[in-house]
């Protein structure tokens, strides 16, 4: 029963989110046909689905959407904001009801009717009196689809401890036999559960109609622990000259759309509807038939669901793979045999395929994060009072899955930011002589093996003053001191630090932003702002593209052996005095080519103690900025499986995680960010103190 | 019927000896037990990989079937100067705070079974420093047994210290 719940829930919330999707694409542009029918496909699937389920209440009430809906595009109106604004407020409203059926069953609001009324007196061009029914909970208080759907699917699937059936029952051909169907069903009920009945007809055209014959036929999806055997036994007692037909069921998993990468046809706009794969035996498509319109399809990309506990416990094993291949290498470096060779590197390029078809899965378009914002937007800025239009770019791009779901509340928060604090309301805005409605601009991209993800707003930016008088009022700078912007930036993400007048709630408190800071470097990922006072701030979120594996370098200090990506790897020379200057005897720098790189020691940075001073010098690039580290030796190249140190330790600065050598000792895998970010604060701290 | 019966008994049972079963080892001359729910397994004491700027009492990370955890040295936790390998140094794997963790111990006793009620708290013996690692001592047979409390040896907010 768990997975058929699951299924519908996941369906759901899928067809909520479409109708979302619609109803703002309708609101801000023409009625176009097409979109207006596949708002109808949605509240009607949904509509049966919760039907079936015997959820009336929920599906009462998405039948009186239907109604108002089909008056719209009978008579091909538009859609009015004060419609939409009501149309917005039913679909929340469903969305908390569908919440509550999760404890309560079937479950009814008199908001429903309130708001349905509403809509006809809209629709019928009174105006609307009463206020806007407030759906129990703001928008941004319910759980987003997204992440309840991508919540939903992390559960594990429960394989139904009872066994499953699809009982067909055919009454004998003429209804003078004696049969009690109701009884018979009863008697069904008392050995297990119906969890759904269907009746077929059969009735031919009136001409052909004998009146006492029966044309008709009982499916029935049933759930038992008695034998089939007993089963049958019941039901041909009950029913005698009956045809009785029972199948086992194989169990369907709960899902998730993956997005299979073949052919995306548009940018996922509304949430893809899969099909759900059928296995072999024809009864699962009783299952299936549960929701009646599931052959509704929109015309993205063909997907299949698949469990996550699935996909999970395959990239551990092709993560293990990657492990055993170098492990193998290493076993067989000494090794002359041609073919073993041969054999050996071939396997290494299929181990590489693999791993990356099988990341591939993991990955999901930037999409379904960004999906919730235009809502989100529309909703926060009518409540503030102020006039914004959200851009998106890049929607495409794609992200692993948890890395999505850890993203959206720093995301959600920055952007409430960005409405509350950045954007002006419209009339100072147009008295600065900038657009009425302000721009937040979304973006993501992949850059250097790593994502980005910028939110900028044109708005009136950080203020710098307030931000030193409250880091002075704080007690973090002195009354006369006046740190760069860079710095009083940066004093943003530190806790408890807040220069919003009153404690809005929506932002604001003051925890928002360091833990939007945390969120993201625990992630592996860090934040940066950037602003201009009158023009808008900038964000930029970098997080890590892939969770695992990666090419790396080895590099050797004393006899510890740390990893480098390869990605970040510039070049690599013997070091030599002549190149090396060190400016004040305190910053080491090194002349690459007419440039000098600041130099960092590794051995210094790892805590040894000072040994080789020369050794060999690797030059790192991450983001556009470089560094020298001095190592003694380099160890190779091999294919390494990042593994986090934060999950039973602690983040450790400057290492993005570890990995597991060919050999099964453990490796440090170096941040370069981290890195960098050191080298160059220190060496700005010392020319400070200089 | 007969299902009810052996509830009651099984109950009865319970009620007569409560015990919980620890892993009781040595360290230095005390013998410490910690309880056996939280002990995953216990392996011999491979080098672990050192992390950087760690306190002394880590002795790095090692890899534990894929993945990485952290070993502390149970004496340097404690403040007792260490002791070279022996072949008998053990590594016991706990499952506390959420994650897992490596202790590394001199050696291992056995497993005993403690009468919950003969705990008794912890006499202030140890320093302010340390003490909130004890949960209790107990009587086993001839042996004092100091009970360990994991979450506080293992508390990794003092760690975080690293992240600085």
């Amino acid at each position: 029963m768990d997975s058929l719940i699951q299924l519908f829930y996941d369906e759901a919330n899928e067809m909520v989110e479409g109708m979302e999707q619609v109803l703002l694409a309708l609101e801000s542009g023409e009625p176009d046909p097409e979109t207006v029918n596949a708002l109808f496909r949605y509240a009607h699937s949904f509509k049966g689905n919760s039907a079936a389920m015997g959820f009336t209440h929920l599906s009462r009430f998405t039948h009186g959407l239907e109604s108002a809906m089909e008056v719209l595009r009978k008579e091909q109106r538009p859609l009015t904001p004060e419609l939409a604004n009501l149309l917005l407020q039913a679909v929340d409203l469903i969305r908390v009801l569908l919440e509550r059926t999760r404890t309560e069953g079937d479950v009814g609001d008199p908001a429903c009717d309130t708001l349905l009324q509403q809509i006809q007196a809209a629709l019928s061009g009174s105006s609307v009196s009463a206020p806007p029914t407030e759906a129990s909970e703001a928008p941004s208080a319910s759980p987003t689809p997204t992440a309840q759907q991508v919540d939903a699917c992390t559960t594990p699937t429960t394989t139904a401890d009872i066994p499953r059936y699809r009982v067909l029952y055919q009454p004998a051909p003429t209804l003078n036999a004696e049969h009690d169907p109701l009884q018979l069903l009863t008697e069904l009920q008392e050995y297990g559960q119906i969890l759904e009945a269907r009746f077929r007809e059969q009735i031919p055209p009136v001409a052909q109609l004998k009146p006492d014959a029966c044309y008709g036929s009982w499916e029935i999806l049933y759930e038992t622990a008695f034998e089939p055997a007993i089963v049958r036994a019941l039901l041909e007692l009950s029913a005698e000259g009956a045809e009785v037909q029972i199948e086992p069921i194989a169990t369907i998993a709960a899902t998730v759309p993956a997005n299979a990468k073949t052919e995306p046809t548009e940018p996922v706009a509304a949430a893809p509807v899969s099909t759900t794969t059928t296995p072999e035996t024809p009864s699962a498509t009783a299952v299936a038939s549960v929701s009646p319109a599931a052959t509704v399809k929109s015309s993205e990309s063909q997907s299949i669901r698949v469990s996550t506990e699935k996909i999970d416990a395959l990239m551990n094993l092709v993560s293990e793979i990657v492990i055993a291949q170098s492990m193998l290498t290493n076993a067989q470096s000494g090794n002359t045999d041609e073919r073993l060779r041969a054999a050996i590197t071939q396997m290494e390029r299929h181990v590489r395929e693999l791993h990356e078809r099988v990341m591939a899965i993991r990955l999901l378009p930037v999409s379904y994060l960004f999906n919730r914002f235009p809502r989100m937007v529309r909703d926060t800025a009518t409540k503030l009072g102020k006039k914004v239009n959200l851009e998106m770019e890049g929607e495409e791009t794609e992200l692993d899955r948890t890395l999505l779901e850890a993203l959206s509340d720093p995301l959600t928060h920055l952007i409430r930011n960005a409405i509350d604090h950045g954007i002006e309301p419209p009339d100072e805005r147009v008295r600065q002589g900038k657009p009425e409605v302000g721009t937040i601009k979304l973006s993501a991209y992949q850059s250097e093996g790593r994502i980005y993800i910028e939110i900028s707003d044109d708005g009136k930016g950080i203020d710098t003053e307030r931000v030193r008088q409250k880091a002075i009022q704080l007690g973090w700078i002195g009354e006369n001191d006046y740190p760069p912007d860079e710095t009083l930036y940066e004093f943003i993400f530190q806790p408890g630090f807040s220069t919003a007048q009153q404690v809005s709630d929506l932002s604001g408190r003051g925890v928002g932003m360091d833990v939007v800071k945390r969120n993201v470097e625990s992630l592996g990922g860090s934040i940066s702002v950037y602003s201009k006072r009158g023009e808008g701030t900038r964000f930029v979120l970098r997080v890590p593209l892939t969770l695992a594996i990666m090419d790396g370098l080895g590099l050797v200090v004393a006899n510890e052996h740390y990893i480098v990506p390869l990605t970040a790897v510039v070049e690599a020379f013997q070091y030599d005095s002549l190149q090396h200057t060190a400016l004040f005897d305190q910053y080491e720098m090194v002349n690459v080519r007419g440039e000098f790189i600041p130099l960092l020691r590794l051995r210094q940075f790892v805590g040894l103690p000072d040994g080789e001073r020369n050794g060999l010098i690797v030059v790192l690039e991450q983001e556009g900025q470089r560094l020298a580290l001095q190592i003694d030796s380099i160890a190779g190249q091999q294919q390494v499986v990042l593994k986090s140190l934060e999950e039973n330790f602690v983040r450790v600065p400057g290492f993005a995680g570890a990995t597991i050598l060919g050999d099964g000792r453990v490796a440090l895998i170096l941040d370069v960010s981290d890195l960098i970010r050191r080298t160059y604060s220190a060496n700005e701290r010392l020319a400070a103190v200089a | 019927m007969a299902l009810t019966q052996t509830t009651t008994e099984t109950r009865e049972l319970h009620s007569e000896t409560n015990t919980e079963k620890y892993l009781v080892f040595q360290i230095g001359n005390e013998t410490y037990g910690v309880p056996l729910l939280q002990v995953q397994e216990i392996r011999t004491y491979t080098p672990a990989t050192r992390v950087p700027n760690a306190p002394e009492y880590v002795l790095g990370v090692v890899n534990l079937r894929g993945n990485i955890i952290a070993v502390i040295d149970a004496r340097a936790r404690f403040g007792l100067p260490p002791l070279p390998d022996e072949e008998s140094t053990v590594v016991v794997v706990v499952h506390v705070n959420g994650k897992t963790f490596g202790l590394r111990l001199d050696s291992v006793s056995d497993v005993v079974d403690i009468p919950v009620d003969q705990i008794q708290p912890t006499p202030p013996i140890a320093s302010e420093a340390t003490q909130r690692f004890l949960s209790g001592v107990v009587q086993v047979g001839e042996r004092v047994v100091i009970l360990l409390n994991l979450r506080e040896i293992f508390d990794l907010d003092a760690l975080q210290q690293i992240a600085a």
